[in-house]
């Protein structure tokens, strides 16, 4: 985390967890985390669905049944409600849930947060494309299909703060977006 | 013809009559005519006598041992010859009488008063070069053979202290050239330190010390709601550091095999990759 020769700083990070702070995080984790945010996800379409269920119990108690639900209709909404729910944690937090646990975060150039243009993009495509995920295996920088294409990266960050600002424009091809400091 | 009054300081002055000192004039007057004419007679008589004193001095006959004037000579070399000897023997016999004369002189004579009613002292010392004298003197040598701790011992010295200013003394010091002079860390290196703190009363030290307000400046240098704020915002507990390094060890281990799989170097800015 910190250059060499520049004042040591106190951190709450683990001695230990300091070396790989800022590197590429790899498909355990990210799926881990993942799989986090789809449970975040699911927790919110029940939350929908019995908020929605309240409303008409509300609305007419006596012929009250739970609304039928549509495996398309459940689809396209838990679709919209993941595009959102990710979009707006990589744009505002540069992390979700599930990467927050994990001590991950999406980074742009430089270790920014994404832009909202690009956040939303990088939504869309992971919930509508999540297989690309698998890529970073193979991938020597760690980085999925959506990072290849968005120029992004998902690198280990155990800070809850996250560096300010939108990324202002994509990295060069081959170049490793991480941290400032970072090892790359 | 003359006589004598005594004056106020009971010194006793002649008076000479006019007459007397008239009478006193011409004799004085025909004395030098006489010797004026005797000294002109005498060289008259030597110039006209000198040829024939010359022989009779040096008879050309006889051999020149026997002339009166070598004669003369060796009697008057003898003379002067007799003459040291019998001054050193008056010399030694001075040496060994003057001591006793004069101190059977000094005994009976009050030099002190004599030297004080006669000798104008203060004309004296006037004329004595001081400055020359003293620097002459060895004073090093003056110094070496006082016993200073003799004095010192005699010394009062709290009446001394108590009579100086030492306040104008100290303002008068220039300390700083004083410290430069010093080698404080020649002192600082002799300092037998575990000494010092084991005499100092520590607790005392810590009683005086503002310890909470160092608290405070130490937490405002760490800004320690920050730190507090990430440990519990990053979910610092150990079960998510456990989950959190499970996960990174098991992201390593997929790409070691990955890696040896695809025939392929460990990237350097992967966890556990090489420098």
């Amino acid at each position: 985390m910190t250059g060499e020769g520049a004042a040591p700083e106190l951190s709450s990070i683990p001695r230990e967890a300091r070396r790989f702070q800022g590197t590429p995080a790899g498909i355990v984790t990210r799926f881990v985390a993942n799989s986090i945010d789809a449970l975040v996800v699911a927790v919110v379409l029940c939350t929908m669905y019995l908020g929605y269920s309240a409303i008409i119990f509300m609305l007419d108690p006596r012929t009250f049944e739970f609304p039928a639900v549509t495996f398309l209709a459940s689809l396209t909404v838990a679709l919209v409600v993941a595009t959102l729910y990710l979009w707006l944690a990589w744009w505002l937090l540069g992390r979700s849930y599930g990467a927050h646990v994990m001590g991950i975060r999406v980074a742009g150039r430089r270790g920014r947060k994404l832009g909202p243009l690009r956040a939303l993009a990088r939504a869309w495509f992971c919930v509508f494309f999540p297989i690309g995920l698998f890529w970073c295996v193979v991938s020597p920088h760690r980085r999925s299909v959506q990072d290849v294409v968005l120029f992004t990266s998902v690198v280990y960050d155990w800070r809850p703060r996250t560096p300010a600002g939108p990324d202002p424009q994509p990295p060069a091809v081959g170049e490793s977006p991480g941290m400032p400091g970072a090892a790359s | 013809m003359a006589d004598a009054r005594t004056s106020p300081g009971s010194r006793v002055v002649p008076r000479v009559s006019p007459d007397a000192q008239r009478a006193l004039d011409v004799t004085l007057g025909l004395a030098g005519m006489t010797v004026g004419a005797a000294v002109v007679a005498v060289r008259t008589a030597h110039r006209v006598t000198a040829p024939v004193t010359r022989l009779l001095w040096r008879p050309p006959l006889l051999p020149r041992s026997l002339h009166p004037a070598t004669i003369l000579e060796e009697a008057a070399r003898t003379g002067r010859a007799e003459q040291v000897a019998l001054r050193r023997r008056f010399e030694v016999l001075l040496d060994a009488w003057a001591p006793v004369l004069v101190e059977a002189v000094v005994e009976r004579i009050d030099l002190t008063r004599l030297v004080r009613e006669h000798v104008d002292l203060d004309a004296l010392v006037a004329s004595v070069d001081l400055d020359a004298a003293v620097a002459r003197v060895d004073l090093d040598a003056a110094v070496a053979r006082v016993d200073l701790d003799a004095i010192a011992a005699t010394l009062d010295v709290d009446a001394v202290v108590a009579r100086a200013d030492l306040d104008a003394a100290v303002a008068r010091v220039d300390i700083e050239a004083i410290l430069d002079r010093v080698d404080l860390d020649a002192i600082a290196a002799t300092l037998d330190v575990d000494a010092v703190v084991a005499r100092a009363d520590l607790d005392r030290v810590i009683a005086r010390i503002d310890i909470v307000r160092i608290v405070e400046e130490v937490l405002d240098a760490i800004d320690l709601p920050a730190i507090i704020r990430d440990s519990t915002g990053s979910m610092a507990s150990e079960t998510v550091r456990g989950v959190r390094m499970t996960g990174v060890s098991a992201d390593d281990a997929l790409s070691r095999v990955v890696d040896r799989a695809l025939f392929r170097r460990r990237h350097p800015e992967r966890p556990g990759g090489p420098a």
